[in-house]
């Protein structure tokens, strides 16, 4: 089993850049360095400066949140009222990486909307039978395995939406943004203990959720 | 033969089997891991199932996002704040839904008590003083004063008027009489002291946490 070619170990995203909280002066990544010229200007008071950035990582960053928050408009209200909280505290920004800083400031953003769905439960993740914002599969995709890989998705994001938010938010941010145990743990405010024992319950649970469908992740 | 192995499998600390999870390096060849995976079939399963669910997680596509988060003029127009909400943003923010409002009722306590304790003895020293001039004219003849004050007045006059002037327009208060300030006034300086000191200190703590907040980190 331990020796089988269908054996794969999850290999990590790139992992973010490590930053530089001390210092406000540009650094050697031409990214960064953009980033931190717009954020000048947006403090300035160029609100074209400040959408540029808005640009740039407004994708990533709904990936991100509406995975912790799996409904659609909900994930879209908490990105926007993550930048309108950006706008507001521009000024309050340390120096380092804007990009970890905006995701700062989305993650707890979704971790607002999570408390406040447990509040006022709504039905469960209608989006998931509307493939309209899915990405279409490319033109040379096998259709068989592109319905395979669609099932496996379905089923991966509805297991996801079951687990508790703390786990999915834990799980999130260290299989699909590359997060790492520490800095999830500042992220979220918690000790590094809880996030490993979250993504330790997380997983049994994702298993737990998908026995029955095992084989289509077994390929 | 699957009861007992499904028994000891339970029993199993499983952590060690999700730890193995995202290590780059592969799976560690000995330690109390390795001995688990190789002695418990179930254990191993369970690595290779984790696995795949992690790597699945991994590769899940980026969903579409269905609206434009620029902001727009009027965006910015609602969003800075009045006056009125910089004045309150000493009292933490809001996103404190206890101490916030604690911190300015408070505050809103103890200026109220100060309002009540210092305007009485204002008017009340105005009063004492606009009274002197009529007292002055009913033994003696009209003469100018200074203003009656604590530095005393200096009167014209007969030594009958000068002592009820003096009694009448100096608020010094005299030897045997309880001095200091009201409770009132202590109570409500304590109040607002209290109410700024607790939007002050939650602001501190958060940014020294440096969690939960939109800030960078310090």
């Amino acid at each position: 089993m331990l020796d089988s070619p269908r054996l794969t170990i999850a290999v990590r995203r790139d992992r973010p850049p490590v930053e530089e909280h001390r210092s406000t002066t540009a650094s050697d990544d031409p990214a960064q360095r953009r980033d931190l010229i717009l954020l000048e200007r947006a403090r300035d008071g160029d609100l074209d400066a400040f959408n540029d950035l808005v640009v740039l990582y407004q994708d990533q960053l709904f990936a991100l949140v509406v995975r912790m928050v799996p409904d659609r408009d909900q994930a879209s209200d908490a990105v926007q009222e993550a930048f309108f909280s950006a706008f507001r505290n521009l000024r309050a920004f340390r120096g380092g990486s804007v990009k970890a800083w905006l995701n700062r400031i989305c993650v707890n953003a979704a971790m607002d909307t999570q408390r406040a769905r447990k509040r006022r439960p709504v039905s469960p993740y209608p989006e998931l039978e509307d493939e309209s914002w899915q990405p279409p599969a490319g033109e040379s995709a096998d259709p068989e395995r592109t319905a395979v890989n669609r099932e496996r998705t379905r089923l991966l994001s509805a297991a996801l939406s079951e687990v508790t938010d703390d786990q999915r938010t834990a799980i999130v941010l260290y299989d699909v943004e590359g997060y790492d145990y520490a800095e999830i743990a500042q992220m979220t405010g918690v000790s590094l203990g809880t996030v490993k024992s979250r993504i330790h319950r997380g997983r049994l649970a994702l298993r737990a959720l998908l026995e029955d469908r095992m084989e289509l992740f077994r390929g | 033969m699957a009861e007992p192995r499904a028994t000891e499998h339970a029993t199993h600390d499983l952590e060690l089997i999700t730890s193995l999870i995202g290590r780059t390096a592969g799976i560690a060849r000995s330690g109390p891991a390795a001995r688990l995976l190789q002695s418990c079939p179930d254990c191993a399963s369970l690595l290779a199932d984790l696995a795949l669910i992690a790597a699945a997680t991994h590769d899940l596509p980026a969903l579409h996002r269905s609206r434009d988060f620029r902001l727009t003029l009027d965006h910015v127009a609602r969003l800075r704040p009045s006056a009125w909400r910089r004045l309150l943003e000493v009292f933490g923010s809001s996103g404190d839904t206890l101490s916030r409002p604690v911190a300015v009722g408070l505050s809103t306590l103890g200026l109220a008590g100060l309002l009540v304790a210092t305007v009485p003895t204002y008017f009340a020293g105005s009063a004492a003083s606009n009274a002197a001039p009529e007292m002055r004219t009913i033994d003696g003849p009209l003469v100018p004063t200074e203003a009656a004050g604590a530095g005393g007045p200096t009167i014209a006059g007969s030594p009958r008027d000068t002592v009820v002037q003096s009694d009448i327009a100096d608020p010094t208060p005299h030897p045997g009489s309880p001095t200091g300030p009201s409770p009132l006034l202590v109570a409500s300086v304590v109040l607002l002291t209290s109410g700024v000191g607790l939007g002050v200190g939650r602001i501190l703590v958060r940014r020294a946490r440096g969690n939960h907040t939109p800030f960078g980190v310090v």
